[in-house]
């Protein structure tokens, strides 16, 4: 809750996370925050996800696959060269868990069988939480390897802010050293009666699923048992990594009440989980212009009257989005920022560069 | 009015954030104005229906609403114990079970359980049945935005291909054949006219298209902008661009502020028209509902009925 613009508080902390529901803009703000490190004079890199395309287009990222590409040349020969240095690179969640998996299967046939069971590739391609869990683990890796000063990542993203937190302990309770243990007791007994507890339990699952996705499940265990213990060390260090004194959030929303009524449930959740949050960005924040009073139009002119109407309509709704977000401020909001909608959307660079200096320029509340 | 609403089964899906649950709020509210009885179905881990019906609280359990209007949360983990309970007959034992954690994390991670068990309720709710007429004139699914609603929609095909008997695939049968019923099912996308949400929602037509036998039946373009020109664009336009205008110049939405602001209304009304051409490639219908400049949800709600009537 310290009162800090954002260029302290990209020079304060190594990792910046941007957090906040889908569609409020958050891979453009993670993308200025990004200009505006490497302007600093910081070697930065932002890590993002399914960028809109035309955004992607703006960085030259386009087509670019999950290794981080050196964007630097193109801000200097755009026009906006930097004192640091921009990279980005686009999170693939299956290609991460593959890599994981490469890295810490004992021989290469263990591997190929693993990659190569339905359930993981269930886990890897779909399961909800994935996606979120392969981000948390590419962070800690990238922050461990110490190639960048500045690292911004852009969270994937959910409707629910906060699945983003949750889905990968929820995962992480799948890899679970006490279900593996009974799993690999089932694989040895073929699926039958150890003890009767979990001989229900099959039982019901069978009901459910069908014999076959036991069998799966046992193989699986088995064939994993060698990476879960790593992959449980790597994600404990990367819970550490998202409470450490150099992590920040920056929550993004968006001016409608729905959406800020998400924002401040997940700056509220963050707290207790020992998570520091620096700012609270209002984005796309259209300001009210001021009490206005029409004067009734000529009711012959029809134009006219859908204009009085409709500039009526649009005080009426900015100045009821200003009072929630003053609400919000008033609550001692970490950092509140509102950031002007800017005419046009952010998919050239001159967009994304004017965006990064407002973000500079903009004083939070009180 | 587009037909498809009318249909027993609406399935609403759409990326997170751009009115999907207002939408189908708004279907379900509408039919229930016409005297039907009417199931509305939210998957949602925080529902939204106490905001848009004051008063209702959503939970596993069949809940009235108002009128003859009923609303649940079909969540994964209740709909596996009431599946199990009807399985082995005896609800203690089955609690226990679907309590157990193992169960939980691991039927989490089962694939296809997340589409099966709560298609399996929806189906259960459409085939009841009182004094021999269907126990629900209509029921309208809040369903999943797009990600998991594609897992959902693939799921019968994935499963048949996979288990050819017993009461999996019998109960995968009766989905299928809900799901390609075009007189009793109709599968409605919501989008708004930006571009993340438009190219979504052309994946994931092209996607059910091409992987599924099902068919959507109308695309619903959330928060239209106004066209405040309408019939007269050119004078607006040149009023927009700083004309003087002896009718308009009187307005307080002469200031130049203000005007500043109705040209970006406008500017974004034409980008909107550009994402609406790229949907109209998916070749499926098109339903503007305008937007609502309101920042009360039963107001919304009451707005968005409207336009749903009276496209």
């Amino acid at each position: 809750m310290t009162e800090t613009g954002i260029a302290n508080t990209i020079n304060d902390h190594r990792i910046l996370i941007v957090g906040g529901s889908g569609g409020v803009g958050k891979t453009s703000v993670s993308a200025a925050l990004g200009l505006a490190a490497a302007r600093a004079g910081h070697r930065t890199l932002v890590l993002t996800i399914d960028p809109a395309r035309r955004l992607a287009a703006a960085l030259g990222l386009e087509g670019i696959g999950p290794s981080a590409e050196d964007v630097t040349p193109r801000l200097r020969e755009s026009g906006h060269p930097v004192n640091g240095e921009l990279h980005a690179m686009m999170l693939d969640a299956r290609r991460t868990l593959d890599r994981l998996v490469e890295r810490h299967a004992p021989t290469p046939e263990r591997r190929d069988r693993i990659l190569g069971n339905r359930l993981y590739q269930n886990i890897a391609g779909r399961l909800s939480g994935s996606q979120e869990y392969a981000a948390m683990q590419q962070l800690e890796e990238i922050a461990a390897s110490g190639d960048y000063d500045r690292i911004i990542l852009d969270t994937p993203p959910t409707t629910q802010a906060m699945d983003f937190l949750t889905a990968p302990e929820r995962l992480q309770a799948f890899f679970d050293s006490n279900l593996i243990r009974i799993f690999l007791t089932v694989g040895e007994r073929a699926g039958r009666g150890f003890f009767r507890v979990s001989d229900v339990l099959f039982r019901a699952l069978e009901r459910l699923t069908g014999a076959q996705v036991i069998g799966d499940i046992a193989e699986f265990f088995q064939l994993a048992e060698c990476i879960f213990q790593p992959f449980n060390a790597q994600a404990a260090r990367a819970r550490r990594l998202l409470r450490a004194r150099s992590t920040t959030f920056m929550i993004v929303t968006g001016a409608d009440l729905q959406q800020l009524r998400e924002a401040k449930r997940f700056w509220k959740a963050l707290g207790p989980m020992g998570i520091n949050v620096a700012h609270l960005l209002v984005n796309r924040w259209r300001p009210p212009l001021g009490q206005t009073t029409d004067p009734p139009p000529d009711p012959g002119d029809a134009l006219a009257e859908r204009i009085a109407t409709w500039h009526a309509a649009l005080e009426d709704l900015a100045q009821q989005q200003n009072r929630a977000i003053d609400a919000l401020a008033a609550e001692c909001a970490p950092g509140l920022i509102r950031l002007p909608e800017l005419p046009g959307t952010i998919h050239t660079l001159d967009g994304l560069s004017e965006m990064s200096e407002r973000l500079l320029s903009s004083h939070s509340d009180h | 009015m587009n037909a498809a609403f009318d249909r027993r089964f609406l399935f609403v899906t759409g990326k997170g954030g751009v009115g999907k649950s207002l939408v189908s709020a708004a279907l379900a509210a509408r039919a229930a104005h016409r005297g039907e009885r009417t199931l509305w179905v939210e998957m949602a881990e925080s529902p939204r229906g106490g905001q848009l019906f004051p008063g209702f609280e959503p939970r596993y359990e069949l809940t009235p609403i108002k009128d003859s209007l009923w609303g649940m949360n079909l969540r994964l983990q209740p709909a596996i114990e009431e599946y199990l309970a009807v399985v082995f007959k005896l609800p203690l034992i089955t609690r226990l079970i679907a309590r157990n954690t193992l169960f939980q994390v691991l039927t989490g991670a089962l694939p296809g359980l997340d589409s099966l068990i709560p298609l399996g309720k929806l189906w259960y709710e459409l085939e009841r049945r009182r004094a021999g007429r269907p126990y629900w004139d209509r029921i309208v699914l809040d369903a999943p935005a797009t990600g998991h609603a594609l897992t959902m929609l693939r799921f019968p095909q994935t499963a048949l291909d996979m288990v050819r008997s017993g009461n999996v695939a019998e109960r995968t049968r009766d989905i299928d054949a809900v799901l390609r019923d075009r007189r009793l099912t109709a599968l409605i996308a919501v989008t708004t006219l930006e571009e993340l949400p438009v190219d979504e929602t052309c994946e994931l037509l092209g996607q059910v298209h091409t992987d599924t036998p099902y068919r959507f039946d109308a695309v619903v373009c959330n928060q239209t902008l106004p066209d405040i020109g309408g019939i007269e664009a050119d004078r607006y336009q040149r009023w927009l661009a700083g004309a003087t205008d002896a009718g308009l110049d009187a307005l307080a939405a002469a200031d130049p502020a203000a005007r500043e602001r109705l040209r970006d209304l406008d500017a974004r009304r034409e980008q909107q028209q550009a994402w609406q051409r790229r949907l109209e490639d998916c070749s499926v219908p098109l339903i503007d509902a305008p937007w609502c400049p309101s920042t009360d949800d039963p107001a919304r709600l009451a707005a968005m009925i409207e336009a749903l009537n009276d496209p």
